[in-house]
């Protein structure tokens, strides 16, 4: 939003400052990145005690590959190792803790009579590493907690996310903007049931396995090799294996389901699952509470400085050490929207570099400051009261919110009195028809 | 290119026709049949109303949805919002959380869904569900929210010309500890407020407004309902326009008795208003 300022003469007379138009400010950087889709890096996790890396995405399982090394050469086993709900955050713990303590502090040990390839032996050492140790007990439960809400957010992220951009693995000409529309597509016009899209997350990774598999002529439900595509697409139309194999555990990550409990629920084929139960079934008290969904806290910057604080109180204090000026005591007797134009008139001098008392212009933020702290001038010009022009009923900053804290709000029955400086007209009120409704209502209405 | 063309071709030849003889497939059953599962739609099930408002929306004995709540009818059935409002309803997921109950099998998790929906022309609601599954929640605070629309009274800052922006006058709402006060703003201003409040005007249809807020405004459940109360508060201020005297009108169930009754057989159950 930029404002258009009209010239105005200075006290001098003859001389016209022209003030420039600035674009939109905001204190919060733009945060264009997606959600991520996994804690850590799976792509190079290494080994507990040496430095192999394994890859927990390539197709021949890195996961399996580091658990028998860990069995073969370093005698370890993780207990319940299924149950963990990030392998890869779990090594990079365990390696950081194990490359300053040694084993037999968190691990349990057992002997065996053989060696891990088999060969009897006497007496050989084995770690078992399980959750009777608080620490693992405590690592499982925040990966736990960890991975579910990054699931979560990846899952909200992927309904609405309009730029998917993705081609048709079938036809050539289609292409859908988000998610839900590309699985509803091939369902709907493929006939390849992937899930509901509600129920899928990490759609991509999902896309991209499939797209593999169809063109390495492999059939996605029995992993049957074809010799060409279209031997594959009858073989998959005639068996009915255009979905996924319920029994495939390698698909399980793909399905929000997987993350919620500890025990997986079984699958129960779609013939025989019970109508979903009706909304209004089940309303403890916990359904309908408000409460518990907790946020930041948000961030309040400075008029004069960066320093940011999340209570408006400590802000007002620390402007008055650091820059001795006594906001409550500068608006005292103005009504709200006066304290909006301070403000903003503050917020707009300091970007511009014009000291806020007497006018004069600097070009860069230090010696603004000198000046400021030299002259004393934080403090508003009450002469000229050159904050209160209607230029400063709009926000200098976009996401100011010093803005949100301008007045006490003691209780609700302060609402009657309105204020000078603003004449607000309600709209009308009879129950006026509004068109756009009422042709849709019209449309439905059936003799 | 040559596996393309004949991989296609062979495809859609496969099927017999092109594009939509959807019956002539599902027909053929066999294979096809278990690809289908339960619908490739999702099912528009033609909506019986069960109360007696329901009943005079379906038939069209009422117009728009500001006699509803002109009268202040409570409305039991989402169906009617939808009726009136369908496709100009946009909804928005705040928040999906997952909630936590230790039994003796472990601990139940269940995901709650937070959703806010709104025409971004003068309605709003706010609907919240828990489910085992995340569609269900999201399925249930949708409908949850629609039962909660409320009008919202917009206004003019200084000269009426164009579209009202802002709010009317000054109103507050509390929920919880959380108080928040919308004021209203020229033209231009745009909605000052954290991002909770913002994204609920926005859908409200209000386009400049300035807020103040009291209270932990950290637990944004409360303050978006705070945000809500105050943004139903609108039509409840009597602003100095509406002291005049209007006539009294009969409220639907009266004018339509006569229909209402015929309609009514008395083998079906109908929940009394």
């Amino acid at each position: 939003m930029s404002t258009n300022v009209p010239t105005k003469n200075d006290a001098e007379g003859g001389e016209t400052s022209k003030t420039t138009i600035i674009g939109p400010l905001n204190f919060a950087k733009e945060s264009s990145t997606d959600p991520p889709t996994s804690l850590v890096n799976e792509r190079t996790v290494p080994c507990m005690f040496c430095t192999n890396v394994y890859d927990f995405h390539s197709p021949d399982s890195g996961a399996d590959q580091l658990l028998a090394h860990l069995y073969l050469i370093h005698r370890l086993v993780v207990a319940d190792v299924k149950e963990v709900a990030c392998l890869p955050s779990y090594c990079y713990y365990w390696k950081d803790k194990f490359s300053n303590e040694p084993v037999e502090k968190y691990c349990s040990s057992m002997l065996l009579n053989q060696l891990p390839d088999g060969t009897t032996s006497q007496n050989e050492k084995y770690f078992l590493l399980s959750d009777v140790e608080p620490l693992d007990y405590e690592v499982r439960q925040r990966l736990r907690r960890e991975k579910l809400e990054l699931v979560l957010t990846r899952h909200q992220f992927e309904r609405t996310d309009r730029t998917f951009h993705r081609g048709c693995l079938y036809c050539r000409d289609y292409r859908a903007e988000t998610r839900p529309e590309y699985i509803s597509h091939l369902y709907t016009k493929h006939f390849l049931l992937l899930g509901k899209p509600e129920h899928l997350v990490f759609v991509d990774e999902l896309i991209d396995v499939v797209q593999d598999k169809l063109s390495q002529l492999i059939c996605l439900f029995c992993e049957k090799l074809f010799k060409d595509r279209p031997t594959l697409k009858e073989h998959m139309r005639k068996k009915g294996h255009k979905r996924i194999n319920p029994d495939n555990h390698y698909y399980d990550r793909f399905f929000l389901v997987n993350y919620r409990l500890k025990q997986k629920p079984e699958y129960v084929p779609i013939a025989k699952r019970k109508e979903e139960s009706r909304v209004f079934a089940s309303d403890s008290d916990s359904d309908s509470d408000w409460s518990d969904w907790n946020g930041e806290e948000q961030q309040t910057t400075c008029l004069f400085c960066t320093h940011p604080e999340t209570s408006i109180d400590r802000l007002k204090q620390h402007m008055v050490e650091k820059h001795k000026f006594n906001f409550d005591q500068t608006v005292n007797g103005m009504n709200f929207y006066q304290r909006v134009k301070v403000v903003n008139f503050i917020r707009r001098q300091m970007y511009i570099r014009k000291c806020i008392a007497c006018g004069e212009q600097y070009n860069d933020y230090d010696n603004l400051c000198k000046h400021l702290d030299e002259t004393d001038h934080y403090l508003l010009d009450k002469e000229t009261n050159a904050w209160d022009q209607p230029e400063y009923f709009f926000p200098t900053y976009e996401d100011d919110q010093f803005l949100c804290h301008l007045e006490v709000v003691e209780n609700e029955k302060d609402d009657a009195a309105q204020e000078e400086g603003s004449i607000v007209i309600s709209e009308s009120v009879n129950a006026s028809i509004n068109l756009a409704a009422e042709s849709l209502s019209l449309e439905n209405f059936r003799m | 290119m040559a596996d393309a063309a004949p991989a296609r071709g062979g495809f859609r030849g496969g099927f017999g026709s092109r594009g939509g003889s959807r019956g002539g497939r599902g027909g053929r059953g066999r294979g096809r049949g278990r690809g289908r599962g339960r619908g490739g739609k999702e099912d528009s099930k033609e909506w019986v109303p069960v109360t007696k408002l329901g009943r005079l929306v379906k038939d069209g004995k009422i117009r728009t949805l500001e006699e509803i709540y002109l009268y202040s009818l409570p409305i039991k059935e989402f169906e009617i919002i939808d009726f009136f409002l369908n496709r100009l309803l946009k909804d928005e997921v705040l928040k999906i959380m997952p909630v936590q109950k230790q039994t003796r099998a472990g601990q139940r998790t269940r995901f709650k869904a937070f959703v806010a929906i709104g025409d971004s022309n003068g309605h709003i609601g706010l609907g919240v569900k828990c489910s085992k599954e995340v569609a269900t929640a999201i399925r249930g605070a949708i409908i949850l929210a629609k039962l909660s629309v409320v009008p919202v009274r917009r206004g003019y800052w200084g000269n009426k010309i164009g579209r009202p922006h802002t709010v009317p006058c000054k109103v507050s709402g509390k929920c919880g500890s959380v108080l928040v006060r919308l004021i209203p703003a020229p033209r231009g201003t745009g909605i000052v407020s954290a991002p909770v409040p913002k994204k609920l005007l926005q859908m409200a249809g209000i386009d400049d407004c300035y807020t103040t807020t009291r209270g932990s405004t950290t637990t944004l459940g409360n303050f978006a309902k705070a945000t809500y109360a105050a943004i139903a508060k609108t039509y409840a201020f009597l602003t100095p326009d509406l002291w005049k005297d209007l006539p009294l009108n009969k409220t639907p169930y009266q004018e339509f008795a006569d229909f209402l009754d015929k309609t009514n057989k008395s083998a079906q159950r109908v929940i009394e208003m």
